[in-house]
């Protein structure tokens, strides 16, 4: 099926119908008050929207909305459940899916109490990239602003000093990575551990 | 309701202006004042940036639609104003 923006695929709370995998574009979990949101983890090609599903939890207090266009393959959760059961070698895979999505927002964790606005923009377009064909990442600063929980303005300035440094471009909408080596080294510690440890994790087979 | 661009010149010179090419809607041009303090408020409490030191350096060059520079605020004036 198509994946287009803002599309809601699990609403906080309510009963999980469908769990998708990813193919292309990539979808936020979010923790959503009112109007703000504020960005926990991001699945994309790597992984599956609904893995409470594989934990034996039919609701998550959290919302999980389209962040970038793409595809997805989707299962009835009814239907998971019960290959889970009967296949404990594709529920493994699923587990460790879903420890790797943990150490992912754990890591959001780290870096929104330990780093700078620059260094938090940094991993979050280096973890869209990662997710996407070609350079450039449609995106408002609007949006940003909301994924990083940090005002426009902060995240405007922090795209500057970004594109100042020749790492990125940024147009109207639309961020263009010039620089993924240095983009890395300006993430530093806030981004590759969880992609680590997603490679390790996968590379275990079933 | 009226669209304003706000401008935040973090360093000095030209290349330190981060230009709001967004802007945020604010209800009346009455209410812009309240609403580039409220926002240089929030900043100061919860944006950390390795380009801003100390926030009571920046300024905001508020522009409207037209392009037009309708308000100037220095931080400082709002962090003395919480003293």
């Amino acid at each position: 099926m198509d994946l287009t923006l803002k599309q809601v695929l699990i609403e906080p709370n309510q009963p999980i119908e469908h769990v998708t995998f990813m193919e292309a574009g990539y979808t936020s979990i979010a923790a959503v008050d009112g109007r703000s949101a504020i960005e926990l983890g991001i699945i994309g090609r790597e992984g599956m929207v609904g893995v409470p599903v594989v934990l034996y939890a039919r609701t998550s207090p959290f919302n999980f909305f389209v962040q970038h266009d793409g595809r997805g393959l989707r299962m009835a959760a009814s239907r998971l459940e019960v290959i889970i059961d009967e296949r404990p070698s594709i529920h493994r895979v699923l587990l460790r899916y879903a420890q790797a999505l943990s150490v992912q927002t754990s890591g959001t964790a780290f870096v929104n109490a330990e780093h700078t606005v620059e260094t938090r923009l940094a991993r979050w377009l280096l973890m869209c990239h990662d997710r996407l064909d070609g350079d450039d990442i449609e995106i408002t600063h609007e949006f940003m602003s909301m994924m990083l929980g940090v005002r426009r303005s902060g995240v405007t300035t922090a795209t500057h000093v970004l594109e100042g440094n020749g790492l990125i471009q940024a147009k109207r909408g639309v961020i263009t990575i010039l620089d993924r080596e240095r983009l890395e080294e300006m993430a530093d510690n806030a981004y590759g551990l969880p992609e680590a440890e997603y490679a390790r994790l996968m590379a275990q087979g079933q | 309701m009226p669209r304003y661009f706000l401008h935040l010149q973090y360093r000095e010179g030209p290349d330190g202006l981060a230009v709001d090419e967004e802007g945020d809607e604010v209800t009346s041009p009455d209410a812009l004042r309240e609403h580039v303090e409220q926002t240089a408020r929030d900043l100061m409490r919860g944006a950390r940036l390795g380009a801003i030191p100390d926030w009571r350096t920046c300024t905001f060059e508020v522009t409207d639609e037209a392009g037009k520079l309708v308000l100037t605020l220095p931080f400082a004036e709002v962090a003395d104003a919480r003293l």
